[in-house]
């Protein structure tokens, strides 16, 4: 049965490139129609990050880019090859291993990347890949119990009550610096914020700091119990940012065609429900409307 | 006489001068098993190379002196071996030797087993890597370490692995941790009382630090100490598993939680001192890499540890950079040497100086600059044992008002070091040790805008700058008493391989050039340079067979200086990889 899907797909994929008007004959083919002649575009996510990449009980990569990886590549006629990846330790690192480098140890490259920051400041320090297709917005948020959400003082709460974030993150190094140290001996330390939020359910800590769709997906069908929102928090500089996909400079068309296609799943509400399969709000991202991508990488505003 | 059983004609030949009797051939089979007599008297053995720092004391330093400062100008090559395949990088080893089989490890975690006679290859093992690990420093191996019949060393995805000597069949196999957690391995084991002793790398990610001794026969841990303050050590009475106290008292030096991540990674290999019956095992720096979020002396980071090995506890510690913030690792090795009758031992440390300890207390008897800028202290209370710190201290990001690019410091060394993980040497017949050094600073500053996994982050950025148009390497010959550089060798590029001494009067080393090369040890002049056609980022060592020296070094250039380089990895840029091992004694012409 998977064997005949699979080959319906290649049909499918012979049949959208017969469809195509061929490349000249002394020019190198691009990234495209590699990908179409091949029938498969490789994405690359990273491993272990529930809600958007991890391995369900049968082994198989699930998850919101990993959903959004495959309905990408429905849209290009194809279909997706999910390459599961560790984070290294800066984005500069993950993009060069996985989108314009490789790493090497080998391996080579994925055609495109999913998670990736779509920030104009840095895309000008990366110039080797192509910034596209903005999906949505991550937003630093508290989860505590239902009550005390409304009128959090953070200063007042965290000086009595303790609170989980993940280790060597933004909320971790924020809330260890934050009022001169004053809560620092508060914050304890989890690996992942599920493990952070389970902690929570076991009412060792108070609250947990961190990304909202990673929160909210932890608390499950507990969500109810939990005010899950922003709080006030002085000194932070960032307390959100809009995620996007990322491909090798010089790979504009598919660039474009990854924008159209990503374009097109928010259009048709497709990414809120990927988003509220796993439990998770969807968020538009800030500057869907306002940029757009040049082919040298840019990102550049609209008209 | 040396015999090598192994070998029929050499016995054969051997029976035949000697007329020795069976039992005697008897007792040469038995000598093909290494015994842990054998292994803590390497430093004065010839015949082989059974250790890590050619001694346990991690001296590195041979009582040969057929080879010499008169005829040094006569080596030739012997033979040269070649790893193979198509994995290079970088090529840190140093060769072990044992009954005329040579043990090298090489990078990817391969081992060979070659005829020290021909320079055949016996057999090969090559460790199955899973996919998806991420070493932080290059694919490395330092070596490994021979203990009985077995051939033991550890490999990038954390496990230790013990093979027959004879076969490369593996004996046993443990995991140190899991891989996917952070967790690597790339120093050579240490064999102490009949167990192996090992740390763990892996640098970040929450990554704790830790000493184990585990049977050497068998695999089985007989204790764990964990390197940071607050973490609960174990020792196994046969099969039993039993608390044996706290590393540290918890809290004393990390506020709230943080002790249980705060880094101190153990991994570069340790030395073991018979006389004072102390492991000593060096510590990374703490985690996260921004001081100020951890105030206090985040003990046992960036310290040396000594190691009861019986009872698996901390004798004494020796911390060189309390709250570090300059990313100053701890870990290079304590060389154990004796003086005016004193017990005392050697430490080139990552920030710039050198210490020297008294090794039965840790208590510090003298510590001087090796390298000609040092700007984070300006130098070390001898009666403290503190570093009188200058304030130059990267900056407190949180502090940092509009968000745009901190303020840049300049500080040296850079964070790969003053020395970094190669081994230097100690010579007791000139006193002096020598101490492959680099003379670099670095760029700090606090990024705005990073991201790490897809979320915005807090991080700093640096770039490594040398700090003379000419050099940046530099061999000091250092005066452990007076703390004077008595001679010194420029080199070009950084230095980043081993350094050994002999009785002959000389020292060698290798230069990322793709040159080995002696010195005399008491001027410093070149004597011989051979070109081996890659870097040299691995450990000389020397042995004797059949009447003759021999010297061998890895060749193939890589480690952490072209991945982490900044500017200094633009200049180095034209070198290139390899992967071969160079074996050299005097012409017969």
């Amino acid at each position: 049965m998977y064997r005949i899907k699979e080959l319906l797909i290649f049909a499918a994929a012979i049949a959208s490139l017969m469809l195509q008007s061929p490349a000249t004959a002394d020019e190198e083919p691009s990234a495209l129609d590699r990908i179409r002649e091949r029938g498969v575009l490789e994405v690359a996510v990273y491993n272990d990050f529930p809600p958007f990449s991890f391995r369900d009980e049968r082994g198989r990569i699930v998850g919101i880019d990993a959903d959004i990886a495959r309905a990408l590549a429905k849209s290009l006629g194809v279909s997706a090859a999910i390459r599961a990846v560790g984070a290294d330790e800066s984005m500069e690192d993950d993009l060069r291993n996985n989108v314009w480098k490789g790493h090497y140890l080998g391996g080579g490259v994925a055609d495109l990347m999913l998670h990736v920051p779509y920030d104009g400041a840095f895309a000008e320090e990366n110039d080797r890949v192509i910034f596209v297709a903005p999906y949505y917005r991550e937003q630093i948020v508290v989860a505590v119990e239902k009550g005390v959400g409304a009128s959090l003082d953070p200063l007042d709460y965290f000086s009595r009550e303790k609170v989980g974030v993940e280790l060597d993150t933004l909320t971790d190094f924020y809330l260890l610096s934050a009022y001169n140290g004053k809560i620092r001996n508060q914050v304890v330390h989890f690996s992942n914020i599920g493990k952070a939020v389970a902690a929570m359910k076991r009412g060792e800590i108070a609250a947990v700091a961190g990304p909202r769709s990673e929160i909210e997906f932890a608390l499950g069908d507990l969500a109810d119990s939990y005010a899950v929102g922003p709080i006030r928090m002085p000194g932070l500089r960032t307390s959100g940012w809009d995620l996007g996909a990322a491909v090798k400079k010089g790979n504009s068309a598919l660039a474009e065609e990854v924008e159209k296609a990503m374009t097109q799943l928010r259009q048709q509400s497709s990414l809120s429900k990927i988003f509220a399969n796993y439990r998770s709000s969807y968020q538009l991202p800030s500057q869907t409307k306002l940029v757009g991508v040049e082919s040298n990488g840019r990102i550049s505003q609209r008209d | 006489m040396m015999i090598s059983p192994h070998r029929t004609k050499s016995l054969r030949k051997a029976l035949a001068v000697a007329g020795l009797s069976a039992a005697v051939a008897f007792a040469g089979t038995a000598n093909a098993r290494t015994t842990q007599a054998e292994i803590d008297g390497d430093a004065a053995s010839t015949g082989d190379v059974l250790s890590w720092g050619m001694g346990q004391q991690g001296q590195r330093y041979s009582p040969l002196k057929k080879i010499n400062t008169g005829n040094v100008k006569k080596l030739v090559p012997a033979w040269s071996f070649s790893f193979g395949g198509e994995k290079q990088r970088g090529q840190e080893a140093q060769p072990v030797v044992k009954d005329g089989k040579m043990f090298v490890t090489a990078s990817y975690s391969r081992l060979y087993a070659i005829d020290t006679e021909t320079g055949q290859e016996l057999w090969q093992y090559d460790h199955r890597l899973p996919d998806g690990i991420l070493p932080c420093c290059d694919v490395v191996n330092r070596g490994a370490a021979l203990y009985d019949d077995l051939v033991i060393f550890g490999t990038l995805d954390a496990r230790i692995v013990a093979l027959h000597q004879d076969t490369g069949k593996v004996a046993w196999r443990a995991k140190i941790d899991d891989y996917k957690a952070g967790y690597s391995f790339t120093a050579a084991p240490l064999i102490v009382k009949d167990m192996v002793i090992t740390g763990v790398s892996g640098g970040e990610f929450g990554v704790i630090g830790r000493v184990e001794a585990r049977d050497a026969k068998t695999g089985k841990l007989r204790w764990i100490r964990p390197s940071v303050e607050g973490h609960m050590g174990y020792i196994w009475k046969g099969d039993k598993k039993m608390e044996n106290g706290v590393t540290g008292k918890t809290n004393a030096s990390w506020p709230g939680d943080m002790w249980k991540t705060g880094g101190a990674a153990t991994w570069q290999g340790g030395t073991y001192d018979h006389e004072t019956d102390l492991i000593f095992y060096g510590t990374g720096n703490p985690a996260p890499w921004n001081a100020h979020l951890r105030p206090g002396d985040n003990l046992y980071s960036t310290s040396t540890l000594a190691i009861d090995p019986d009872s698996g506890k901390i004798a004494w510690h020796y911390q060189y950079t309390p709250n570090d913030g300059w990313d100053y690792d701890g870990v290079n090795e304590l060389v154990s040497y004796n003086q005016g009758g004193e017990k005392l031992a050697g430490h080139a440390d990552r920030n710039g100086f050198f210490y020297v300890l008294d090794r039965t207390n840790g208590k510090l008897k003298n510590a001087f600059p090796f390298v000609n800028k040092i700007d984070w202290a300006k130098g070390v209370d001898l009666k403290t044992g503190r570093p009188l710190e200058t304030g130059v201290r990267p900056g407190d990001p949180a502090k940092s008002k509009d968000g745009k690019k901190g303020e840049v410091i300049f500080v040296a060394p850079s964070f790969l070091g003053a020395k970094n993980w190669m081994p230097m040497a100690y010579s007791p017949d000139t006193e002096l040790f020598y101490v492959p050094a680099n003379e670099w600073g670095m760029d700090l500053w606090n990024e705005p805008i990073t991201y790490k996994k897809g979320a915005a982050y807090l991080g700093a950025g640096f770039t490594i700058k040398p700090l003379n148009d000419d050099y940046i390497g530099a061999l000091r010959a250092v005066d452990p008493k007076s703390g004077k550089i008595v001679w010194e060798y420029k080199n070009n590029a950084p230095l980043w391989g081993g350094v050994m001494t002999t009785a002959g009067g000389l020292v060698f080393t290798g230069t990322p050039e793709g040159y080995l090369k002696a010195f005399d040890a008491k001027s410093g002049k070149e004597l011989w340079k051979f070109q081996t056609g890659s870097g040299v980022v691995g450990c000389p060592i020397t042995w004797e067979q059949d009447g003759e020296q021999y010297i061998a070094v890895p060749s193939g250039w890589g480690g952490a200086v072209p991945l982490w380089g900044g500017d200094v990895a633009k200049k180095v840029k034209y070198l290139n990889q390899g992967g071969s091992l160079w074996v050299f004694k005097l012409s017969d012409v």
